[in-house]
């Protein structure tokens, strides 16, 4: 009788994802679920300043049906969806990357069998499928707080899901490189917390970019940040039409392009530094 | 004879307190370069937040009839308030970890009020960003804004920043008492400090009925800055203009009450155990 060790299987062919890979999103995933309070505490807020801004918006419109051009109706269904979204793509690893360079587990991350952006990218995607379920909790109370309806074309439901996956990917990238500096500044906490603050700004969450002042507005524009939120959420209430939704994306998809080659750039440097000089 | 022991006894609790007042700011010193970004973010925060109202008010004249310099003087009002709650209070809001960790045992074997020890072992220097934020705008809304400056006007000023303070505090000491029952108040402190800090620095008359008088009776969050403001200005409310001048009694009424409630529950204090 021979002894014959099994033969190694390779990984089925069909099973193209690494596995290290869906580890990630799973514990990422699981993670979500642990935070119960934080998001019953989250909602409350969200919603909070959601009634806020349409207090505020109702105020100013004082009884006109439209300014601008812009129906009152539409600017609280872009105010709500933008709340909406703003929890679901909202970051994991601009608070994972600091902890993990200060307490030193990053030096285990980086020998693990897939590079240590996959898993970072990993825990993102998980927090992402944790908390769209979670979602829908959500969606019954900004009814009623704000008002949401549905895109009001089919060219705007596709055009805002398109716009959506691509402001998905620029705010994982900016706040991905937001993490990335901690390689080089011991503490990023001051800076994650400007950049909160402002990002809701920038990005036409709270004053759609159609009413700023047109100094203001250009400056924006040359920002990643509409792509976040404004960009999207103008095409999902109808507002930007037609060619306009393709310039749209594109822009959108500029974003995403050069934001990912300064990524791998940026990483390339932070891994270069952690392995020669110990982080 | 006794006088002299009362006010000796005060002096070396204020002498105390400076003490550690100044140990804590030092300590804070060390890490410079970090306690710059925590200022410069604090304030940063601060101007978005009125960069907010600026970008809206330069599209639309008025807000709830209150012109730019008006809310930044009710915005003014409600942040310096804030950041004189904040400048002696601001390590309050670790008190569930405190009492969790036992180290409120540790205040109660010195020579010092528990709640005076909270107030001044761990002063975060960066809070004075709300309070510099909060003098930089009201300073610049008084420049422009047209209010008839008595010496009664400056009183009410003076009061109802007073009075703001007061009503801040009273909802952070009031729901940490909480804490001495449950091990826990940080949901119900934040939920308070995010309503005054969000509601707080508009005209409470733009929310609808039933918000504003909740926010008026049962939550005097009008009286932080709203009312006082709008009797300065001469602007007609829901009330009697005179209300405004109301603000430091609501305020030291509530701050009180909050005392009260904090003194009653830490009696009922049981240790964690460590």
């Amino acid at each position: 009788m021979s002894l014959s060790l099994p033969r190694a299987r390779p990984l089925p062919t069909t099973w193209r994802v690494h596995p290290g890979f869906v580890a990630c999103v799973m514990a990422s995933i699981r993670r979500t679920y642990a935070y119960r309070a934080r998001f019953l505490l989250w909602l409350t807020r969200t919603m909070a300043q959601l009634y806020l801004l349409r207090m505020i918006w109702m105020s100013v419109y004082d009884g006109r049906d439209a300014v601008d051009g812009i129906p009152a109706g539409m600017l609280i269904v872009y105010l709500t969806v933008a709340m909406l979204q703003e929890f679901l793509i909202q970051p994991v690893i601009v608070f994972e990357i600091d902890q993990r360079i200060m307490r030193g587990t990053v030096a285990t991350d980086i020998v693990r069998p897939i590079g240590f952006m996959w898993q970072m990218l990993g825990l993102e995607l998980g927090g992402l499928l944790g908390r769209a379920p979670v979602l829908l909790l959500a969606v019954p109370v900004a009814m009623v707080v704000g008002s949401l309806t549905l895109p009001p074309t089919q060219e705007a439901t596709i055009g805002y899901a398109a716009s959506l996956v691509l402001a998905y990917g620029i705010s994982v990238l900016v706040w991905m490189l937001v993490g990335l500096c901690s390689f080089w500044m011991t503490s990023i906490h001051g800076l994650r917390f400007l950049l909160f603050t402002v990002e809701g700004f920038l990005a036409g969450a709270l004053v759609p970019l159609w009413f700023l002042p047109d100094t203001l507005r250009t400056v924006l524009a040359l920002l990643p940040f509409q792509g976040m939120v404004f960009l999207p959420i103008s095409i999902y209430i109808g507002q930007t039409t037609g060619g306009d939704i393709l310039g749209a994306l594109a822009v959108q998809l500029f974003w995403v392009v050069a934001l990912s080659v300064v990524a791998v750039l940026v990483w390339r440097r932070a891994r270069w530094k952690l392995v020669v000089q110990g982080g | 004879m006794e006088e002299r022991v009362v006010s000796m006894e005060l002096t070396h609790t204020l002498a105390i307190c400076w003490s550690l007042v100044r140990a804590s700011v030092r300590g804070q010193m060390q890490y410079r370069t970090s306690f710059i970004m925590e200022v410069a973010a604090g304030l940063a925060y601060q101007s978005v937040g009125f960069l907010f109202v600026w970008a809206i008010l330069s599209r639309f004249q008025a807000l709830g009839g209150w012109t730019l310099e008006e809310i930044a003087m009710l915005y003014g009002i409600r942040l310096t308030a804030h950041g004189l709650y904040m400048l002696f209070f601001s390590n309050l809001f670790r008190i569930d970890d405190f009492v969790r960790e036992g180290g409120y045992d540790r205040l109660l074997v010195r020579p010092l009020p528990a709640l005076l020890q909270l107030m001044f072992t761990a002063v975060r220097v960066t809070v004075l960003g709300d309070l510099i934020g909060g003098v930089v705008i009201l300073g610049a809304a008084l420049a422009r804004v047209d209010v008839v400056w008595t010496p009664a006007h400056a009183l009410l000023l003076a009061l109802a920043i007073l009075g703001g303070a007061l009503i801040d505090g009273a909802f952070q000491i009031g729901p940490a008492a909480l804490t001495f029952r449950f091990l826990e108040s940080w949901p119900l402190r934040v939920i308070f400090d995010d309503v005054f800090s969000r509601f707080g620095n508009y005209p409470t008359s733009i929310l609808d009925r039933p918000a504003r008088n909740v926010l008026t009776f049962i939550v005097p969050m009008a009286f932080m800055a709203y009312l006082p403001a709008s009797t300065l200005l001469e602007r007609e409310t829901f009330l009697p203009l005179w209300v405004g001048w109301l603000a430091p009694a609501v305020g030291a009424v509530m701050f009180v009450l909050a005392l009260w409630v904090f003194a009653r529950a830490s009696r009922g204090y049981q240790s964690s155990g460590h």
